[in-house]
């Protein structure tokens, strides 16, 4: 196994560990009984859904857990042979950075945006050694190098939000390695970006870990990530450890139910075998252009092109999956038709009538036609008001009575696999997965000829993901709606879609079959994306490595 | 910078454009006659309409506007309807005890809020918190003329060490210019201290909340390197802030102040022209400190690019 | 549910609960003044001017013989009506043009230009000025008071309805056909409440506040009305002859202020925790 050092002394070796939420009065286990060691040299991950408390058991390691919050009840963490809880304060203090370092989920928001960057950097070494200021700035620069970022001497006097997502990681990743710490502890240090930047960033850590025998916990929810980098892995569930063991046997063998559930649902980049659509395009766009400009005292000033000369058809039955990363207008592309976004040049036709560009003019049996999932759950009910009116909001709004609308309702919450007493509820009641089936149903309920998902498995768990997926699949088998699927991640459309588009920068760069795109490419980006595709190597499904190329 | 000031100064002018519609409104169109309350209440018809013809009031709104406006811009505040001075000469004339007590309040104030603040911040929860967020509810709950009148029980009446009232300018020696003023600039900052301080733990707090405090954690820097290095520079945005909102606030402070302890400044003038039914005056000043308003918040807004590299100038 | 618990945290704590408690005795006093006072407010007899207390006048007498206790009592009544008077002008008015301003974009602009405007000038000055030219009325001073509070609303509600615009939850229901005056009303609106009680609370005290700096400085309510800035402006000629002419009105005063205020804070760390501890 690669990384995996002979030594038999662990860097890190945590015995059952328990945090508790630091209410005084009724404090709640959200740790508990974790055990584990890692080795010099070796990469641990840490895999779990929300709330299995991975990122806690990372923050429990560095001391940093918020005082007012959390705090540890019980088991010990020992590093390098200290036990860290009998160890002063200052001396945590000195050995973060020095012998365990962090890198975090947000690099966004993970360096002090008034401070210039080869300071932020500098300031590690300040703080644990003497070195001179000099002799400082050699040496953040040369980490600058290490961390691959172009022009070190301009990124040190340049301030955070100068810089891009990914560039800022590498920024937080130097500021972590700068003083070679023996264990790097990163949480979700790649979730955050784009995936072509996300395999920059681990291979960047495999490099930097290997030439440095760093030993790393990786915190992650992505199997895909885990298969390309995890020595071992410990799934976590509920604050508990479900199975520990090596990467082949978790991936190949998996004991515990959860572990074979998980693993499972993991999305593979190999298409499923699925015929082309032969219906009737029923949503034609033809040379959709949106400019976002940016108004001045002087007028509007040239603007930025969100999206240009979009040709795009949607079959009666077809899922047509939309990827692209940030910034690629898949997103915009999806509004635009909606009629979210307005100010748009070109031409959207709904079963040949031409649409106009603002939903507000619209008349509402347009509006009927086309529905929409968000990404977040938690934001896409009104939390103020109950479930059923949610749901009956557009019935009513086209003259439905109450009761017709609520049967209708009440049908629809079949489909979508929820109990009819969900009506009476609110939204907090519910989970993010029930609330995405809440709002597919209120969509669905309207009876669209078109239904547009934007991103709206992207912020779920990965066993719910896979279970809204199903559902959407079913959903559409059904009512034979068509479905645009917006997604960043490649896996997923190759999985639900019939068609894939992939987006860069405002233009669709290729589309075609998942066959046609994934296993036969015809450009760069494309390439680029499904090499960046996490995973890409493993049927996860069948708990085993491809032996072919994807499509 | 300076195409960003100059920017700020175009874009200031549709608020002193509002600015002056509004006190123009309110001084000419609110019921009432101010020819009718000038001329008294044993003025006959003739009195009455010779003074609305004086004043200008018989001609058309929109003309008085501009005409008023005109004037404004040349510096022409009018003539008081009451001395007969120009009023340009009264304000020049009063303004020093005002800017003194204004300055030394500002001053005094950053100097206790900004650390008493930042303590409460750090030590947020515990005694020395409750203490400093029990004491500013207190503070800025007490109207100023009450806090005033208190330390003149206790400091002038009670220990005789400060004068009860009146004002010193400093060329009377700085000691004597001083003594006057502890008081009044005691009075006025309580309520300004209070607010601060109050707004300085807020924003510290919510500054040590950020992502980048726990890298800084994450780094091994200790809580005081924390807060001094990492939180005190991204709060001083919030910081500037508040002292921009809060200049109307200590404006209409001196007025009180002045008039306790009869201060013969630009606040003491408003009270003496409301007594005097002098509206050429109170137009005057109102005009005039809302200028003062603005440009601060100028200035505040020139230095936001200063402490905060992401404003681009 | 959630806010049954969350009432509770509220009324738990003691500070809350004495703030309370002085509300309500300052609402007493104000309904049931002339059951509580012992004299008439406004009887002048000079037989007995200045006094101190005595058992006669319980807080002794101003410079025209008048019960300064009775006049307290009366006070109340003054106070509670230009709070609500401009707790109520400056909510309508600022939700009006908030919503305006938040919802329709063309508007937008020109509203928040005048409310600029409106909030450079200082509030008292402002105020003063309406006072002197109208002549002094009990609604006069509300007017005046509330005008420059508008724009504090207008900016508060503008600026929630501008973040819930792109809630996820308010472009689905356009996508529904839900009309726009339903949308701002069902979806938008209800988000402003929490934010306006703890703003009117805030904005109850600061009018209490000015009502008696204008009688104060001679441009509020009427003279001849027992205010307590009318009561403290008459009895700080002879404040250092008896300085419980202005003390005790002053100190009632102050109190009514600071329990309005503890009460907002309460209410604003109970109704919206992520606006906790902010100024």
């Amino acid at each position: 196994m690669a990384g995996t050092s002979p030594s038999t002394e662990p860097i890190l070796s945590v015995r059952d560990l328990r945090v508790v939420t630091a209410s005084r009065s009724n404090p709640r286990t959200v740790v508990e009984a974790v055990t584990f060691d890692v080795m010099p040299g070796e990469t641990l991950c840490i895999v779990g859904e929300s709330g299995s408390g991975k990122s806690v058991t990372a923050f429990s390691v560095m001391g940093l857990l918020p005082p007012d919050a959390l705090r540890i009840a019980g088991g010990a963490v020992t590093l390098e042979g200290r036990n860290l809880a009998e160890v002063r304060y200052g001396e945590i203090l000195a050995l973060r950075a020095t012998t365990m370092s962090m890198v975090f989920q947000e690099p966004m928001t993970a360096l002090n945006p008034v401070q210039r960057i080869g300071e932020q950097i500098g300031e590690v070494i300040r703080i644990h050694r003497d070195t001179p200021a000099a002799e400082r700035r050699r040496m953040v620069l040369k980490m600058l190098a290490e961390v691959d970022l172009p022009d070190p001497e301009r990124i040190y006097a340049a301030y955070p939000h100068e810089l891009s997502g990914g560039q800022r990681q590498r920024i937080v990743i130097a500021m972590a390695l700068i003083l070679e710490p023996k264990l790097l502890i990163a949480d979700e240090p790649t979730t955050a970006l784009d995936v072509t930047t996300q395999k920059q960033i681990l291979h960047l850590m495999r490099e930097l870990k290997t030439r440095h025998n760093t030993a790393v916990i990786f915190i992650t929810h992505d199997f895909g990530v885990v298969s390309e980098i995890a020595d071992r892995i410990l799934v976590m569930k509920d604050g508990m450890v479900v199975e520990h063991g090596t990467r082949e046997q978790i991936l190949t063998n998996p004991v515990a139910a959860y572990t074979r559930k998980l693993v499972a649902s993991v999305p593979n980049l190999h298409p499923p075998g699925r015929e082309a659509a032969r219906n009737a395009a029923i949503l034609q766009v033809r040379n959709m252009s949106k400019t976002y400009g940016r108004a001045s005292l002087f007028g509007k000033t040239a603007g930025v092109a969100a999206l240009s000369a979009i040709d795009l058809d949607v079959h009666r039955d077809e899922v047509v999956g939309i990827v692209g990363e940030s910034g690629s207008g898949k997103s915009t592309l999806a509004r635009c038709i909606i009629g979210l976004v307005d100010g748009w040049q070109g031409e959207v036709r709904l079963g040949g009538e031409a649409l106009a560009p603002n939903s507000r003019q619209r008349s509402n049996a347009i509006k009927q036609r086309i529905q929409i999932v968000f990404q977040d759950p938690y934001r896409s009910l009104n939390p103020r008001r109950v479930v059923s009116a949610s749901l009956m909001e557009g019935l009513r709004n086209f003259g439905m009575g109450e009761r017709e609308a609520l049967a209708k309702v009440s049908e629809v919450l079949a489909i979508v696999g929820l109990e009819r007493d969900v009506l009476r509820r609110y939204p907090h009641q519910f989970s993010g997965g029930q609330r995405q089936r809440l709002c597919l149903a209120r969509a669905i309920v309207m009876e669209p000829e078109i239904l547009i998902a934007d991103e709206a498995v992207s912020a779920l768990d990965v066993t719910v993901q896979a279970q809204v997926l199903d559902l959407l699949d079913d959903i559409k088998r059904r009512t034979g709606v068509a479905i645009l699927f917006i997604t960043h991640d490649l896996r997923v459309a190759a999985q639900i879609s019939d068609k894939i588009v992939v987006m860069q920068k405002g233009r669709i760069v290729e589309q075609g079959t998942p066959h046609q795109v994934i296993g036969a490419p015809q450009q760069d980006y494309t390439r680029e994306l499904i090499g960046s595709a996490p995973g890409a190597g493993w049927d996860f499904k069948n708990f085993r490595a491809f032996d072919t190329a994807p499509g | 910078m300076l195409p960003v000031i100059l920017k700020r100064l175009a874009a200031t002018i549709p608020v002193l454009f509002v600015v002056a519609v509004v006190i123009f409104s309110v001084l000419r169109l609110t019921p009432g006659d101010p020819a009718a309350i000038v001329a008294g209440d044993g003025a006959t018809v003739q009195q009455i309409e010779a003074i609305r013809h004086h004043m200008g009031l018989d001609r058309p709104i929109p003309v008085q506007f501009v005409t008023w406006i005109s004037d404004v811009l040349r510096g022409d505040f009018g003539t008081s309807l009451i001395s007969g001075l120009p009023v340009k000469d009264m304000i020049v004339d009063r303004m020093g005890p005002t800017i003194a007590i204004t300055l030394y309040t500002v001053i005094y104030t950053l100097l206790i809020s900004i650390p008493v603040g930042i303590l409460a911040a750090w030590r947020r929860g515990k005694a020395i918190d409750r203490l400093v967020t029990a004491g500013s509810v207190l503070g800025f709950s007490v109207p100023v003329f009450i806090t005033a009148y208190l330390l003149i029980f206790l400091f002038s009446m009670g220990l005789g060490w400060l004068p009860v009232q009146g004002y010193k300018p400093l060329s009377d020696g700085v000691w004597n210019h001083l003594r006057h003023l502890i008081l009044p600039v005691a009075s006025l900052s309580t309520i300004y201290i209070a607010l601060m301080t109050r707004f300085v733990r807020t924003s510290i707090i919510d500054t040590l909340g950020e992502d980048y405090i726990r890298t800084a954690h994450a780094k091994g820097l200790n809580e005081r390197e924390v807060l001094v290095r990492h939180a005190l520079g991204n709060a001083a945005v919030p910081i500037l802030t508040i002292i921009g909102i809060t200049v109307t606030m200590l404006i209409g402070g001196v007025v009180v102040t002045e008039s306790v302890f009869n201060i013969p400044g630009l606040g003491r003038l408003v009270v003496e022209a409301i007594l005097a039914k002098d509206f050429t005056i109170i137009q005057a000043l109102i005009v005039l400190f809302s200028v003062v308003d603005i440009f601060v918040n100028l200035v505040i807004d020139v230095l936001y690019r200063v402490v905060d590299p992401r404003i681009d100038s | 549910m959630v806010a049954q618990t969350k009432l509770g945290t509220f009324l738990s704590s003691w500070p809350t609960r004495l703030a309370l408690l002085m509300i309500v005795i300052v609402i007493v006093m104000a309904v049931f003044a002339p059951w509580l006072a012992t004299h008439d407010p406004r009887f002048l007899d000079p037989a007995v001017r200045l006094r101190g207390p005595s058992a006669a006048h319980w807080l002794g007498t101003d410079s025209y013989g008048r019960d300064l206790y009775s006049r307290i009592i009366f006070g109340s009544r003054v106070s509670l009506l230009v709070g609500s008077g401009v707790l109520a002008i400056a909510i309508v008015f600022g939700v009006l043009f908030g919503a305006l301003a938040g919802y329709f974009r063309s508007l937008d602009s020109l509203i928040m230009r005048i409310m600029d405007g409106v909030m450079a000038i200082p509030a008292i000055l402002l105020a003063i000025a309406m006072v002197s030219v109208s002549g002094s009325s009990l609604s006069t001073v509300i007017v005046a008071i509330a005008i420059p509070e508008i724009p504090r609303v207008t900016r508060l509600v503008r600026g929630i309805l501008l973040s819930v615009r792109g809630e996820p939850y308010v472009e689905a229901a356009v996508t529904l056909g839900t009309s726009p005056a339903a949308i701002l009303v069902r979806h938008m609106l209800p988000n402003t409440v929490a934010p306006l009680i703890v703003q009117g609370t805030y904005i109850f005290a600061a009018a209490v506040l000015i009502e008696a700096i204008l009688s104060f400085l001679g441009a509020g309510i009427p003279p001849e009305v027992p205010s307590w800035g009318n009561i403290i402006a008459d009895g700080r000629t002879y404040f250092q002859l008896l300085p419980g002419l202005v003390l005790y009105p002053g100190i009632v005063l102050s109190l009514t202020i600071l329990t309005i205020n503890m009460v907002g804070d309460t209410a604003r760390d109970a109704l919206d925790p992520k606006l906790a501890g902010r100024a």
